[in-house]
């Protein structure tokens, strides 16, 4: 977790200076456009800062409840295959449009993490019934039903 | 006069036959995120913020507030049979709660915390309806510089007083405020810091970073753990006859009752504090005046009231600041003010003065609310309680694909729905790391009404704007606000040597 700890501020750091530096060197924005922005990023630089010194000392803040746990291999492992299953469902919908894509992806996860074939191939058929009925249907939502994006 | 016929015309506009439909629907879902220990309140305000797009003002927030105001009457019915809370201001309901479960007696307690939840709501919103035509000539004589700090401090409180620690509160506001910086600047619409993309044009939007920072965690640690969450805990010894004692306990304790509601709507007031602080202060003051103390965390109904009655008088308190001064009063008011703006209305003391008859329209919703979802719990909170044995495998991608879906069909941006993954991966950081997450939506919501006041605040009144009586008074609060933890930690460290 300590990676972590530091990992966050200075990409908040990166993130911000970036942003501020191509607002006043690349678009070259009046003062009043960028006014504001400066103030915000300087504040947000400055106490990413404290923290990322923080962070490197190893110092606990107050109020930090206890020692932040460091992530074992196998607890990495386990919301790497947690976090690639939710992901999944992008590609899902986009290469087969939400209509499809939902219920199959649905299918696909419920399968792999141990569910009947019954409970599975149920609640797939419900969310499609859910997607047509309550999206198309009743919420009338230009749904891209077809592959890649196509309506 | 004046007042109570607004009141009786907010009531009679909740009581159209689309306002109630939208009640009915939003009421078993916010007891279903009550009830299910790990999903919040706030991811049930974060699923449904998408859509409220295209609906008036009144329904809209309806669907958002109904759900919100009967979450904790949900998380009560698991904090009494399971022992788990299903939401964490209903922590202090499992003391007394869930050895009265173990007792026999699961159906009195339950009784006892629906009642004391639906009429603590409908008190909760009594003090609000009774306060805010108190403020309102209070807010009118705020101009620019006042409502510019006012909204600062806002961001500010909460990231001091929210969950974690203060330093990552504040930088989870100014990040909140940066990232609202994107799109087109208010005051001269040039647009800002799009590098070269459409969907930037318009800036980051609310619904993707909302679901991203408080939908997408919660369903990664219930797709983690898998399981049900209710592995212990029977609800097949609770009668309907047990319930109506219960039901009839809070009326035999109406002091307790009234005394717990107070506090919770007063701490509820408190901005960014309520949440799991009342319910705990409720039961610590119901003890300490109690015949029967001895007997408190053993299962005595008492213990059961007082938290329940606190924890949804104080949504009614939190509603207060939300409304006149922009100032959430809990972290759901913050991600309500999202949808405040999704709807195009900034609450603050130009709220008050424009639509004060949504304000106490608003009111009427959280009682109504609150009362049917007592009345609904009571007739079926045997069966409603068994959505605790879904498993997380079923649930987390059930969740996911309404995300998905609901996201896309706020504005038909395929980009939405890849925000709400890039979002989710800072939401995920934040909680890991302890970061609180509401500082970020409400600095990212704020943004707009401070930018604009700021330069309003210049124009008008040059670089020595904040030289305003109300202004200084905002100011001195806001550094008290930043210097008091620092303060009171040297104080106990001074008594303590």
């Amino acid at each position: 977790m300590k990676k972590l700890e530091i990992i966050l501020p200075a990409l908040i750091i990166v993130f911000t200076l970036f942003v501020v530096g191509a607002g006043a060197f690349y678009y070259n924005y009046s003062m009043a456009v960028m006014r504001f922005p400066y103030f915000v990023g300087a504040v947000l630089i400055g106490l990413s800062a404290w923290r990322l010194v923080q962070a490197i000392q190893g110092k606990r803040l107050p109020g930090e409840p206890e020692e932040l746990q460091e992530p074992t291999t196998e607890s990495m492992a386990e919301f790497t295959r947690t976090a690639l299953w939710l992901v999944a469902i992008l590609p899902a919908v986009w290469l087969l449009g939400y209509l499809v894509g939902i219920p199959l992806y649905l299918l696909a996860y419920f399968r792999a993490h141990g569910e009947s074939w019954l409970m599975s191939v149920s609640l797939s058929l419900g969310a499609l019934a859910v997607t047509y009925f309550v999206f198309i249907v009743f919420l009338r939502v230009n749904l891209p039903v077809m592959p890649l994006g196509f309506q | 006069m004046e007042y109570f016929t607004l009141l009786s015309e907010g009531f009679l506009r909740v009581m159209r036959p689309d306002i109630i439909l939208i009640m009915l629907a939003a009421i078993p879902f916010g007891l279903i995120f009550g009830i299910v220990p790990g999903l919040s309140g706030l991811t049930a305000l974060a699923i449904l913020l998408p859509f409220i797009y295209g609906m008036e003002a009144l329904p809209g927030l309806a669907l958002l507030l109904a759900s919100h105001a009967v979450i904790y009457t949900g998380g009560s019915v698991s904090a009494i049979i399971l022992g788990i809370p299903g939401s964490p201001p209903n922590a202090a309901t499992v003391v007394d709660g869930y050895p009265m479960a173990q007792q026999g007696r699961g159906g009195q307690a339950m009784g006892a915390a629906l009642m004391a939840s639906g009429l603590g709501g409908v008190f909760g919103v009594l003090v609000l309806v009774a306060i805010l035509p108190v403020l309102e000539p209070i807010v009118l004589s705020f101009g620019s510089p006042e409502t510019f700090f006012l909204a600062l401090m806002g961001v500010t409180f909460i990231a001091i007083v929210g969950e974690g620690p203060m330093q990552k509160g504040l930088i989870a506001g100014a990040l909140g405020i940066f990232l609202a910086l994107f799109g087109y600047q208010p005051t001269t619409s040039v647009p800002r810091f799009h590098f070269g993309s459409d969907y930037l044009l318009d800036g980051f939007r609310i619904i993707p970073l909302a679901l991203g920072l408080f939908a997408v965690p919660e369903l990664i640690a219930l797709s983690a753990k898998g399981k049900s969450v209710a592995q212990t805990g029977s609800i097949s010894g609770v009668t309907f006859g047990q319930v109506m004692e219960g039901c009839a306990a809070v009326f035999k304790h109406w002091w307790l009752f009234i005394k717990s509601s107070t506090i919770g709507a007063v701490v509820g007031i408190v901005p960014g504090v309520g949440g799991e602080t009342s319910p705990f202060v409720a039961y610590a003051a119901a003890k300490q005046s109690s015949r029967t103390a001895s007997t408190y965390g053993q299962g005595n109904i008492e213990g059961v009231i007082a938290p329940e009655s606190s924890n949804n008088a104080k949504e009614g308190g939190a509603l207060v600041p939300t409304l006149a001064f922009g100032i959430p009063g809990s972290t759901g008011m913050a991600l309500l003010l999202g949808g405040f703006l999704i709807l195009g209305l900034e609450p603050g003391p130009e709220f008050l003065k424009e639509h004060m008859d949504l304000g106490v329209g608003l009111a009427m919703v959280v009682a109504i609310a609150n009362v049917m979802a007592a009345i609904v719990m009571i007739l079926l909170a045997k069966y409603i309680a068994r959505l605790t044995y879904l498993r997380g495998h079923i649930l987390a991608p059930l969740l996911l694909a309404i995300i998905v879906l609901g996201t896309y069909a706020s504005k038909n941006n395929p980009m939405d729905v890849v925000y709400v993954f890039v979002f989710g991966a800072l939401g995920y950081l934040m909680k890991e790391l302890n970061y609180s997450r509401a500082p970020l939506i409400l600095g990212f919501v704020l943004t707009n009404a401070i930018e604009s006041y700021l330069h309003i605040s210049l124009r008008s009144f040059g670089p020595t704007f904040f030289m305003r009586p109300i202004s200084l008074i905002i100011i001195g609060l806001l550094v008290l606000g930043l210097v008091w933890p620092s303060i009171s930690r040297r104080l106990r460290r001074g008594r303590g040597a």
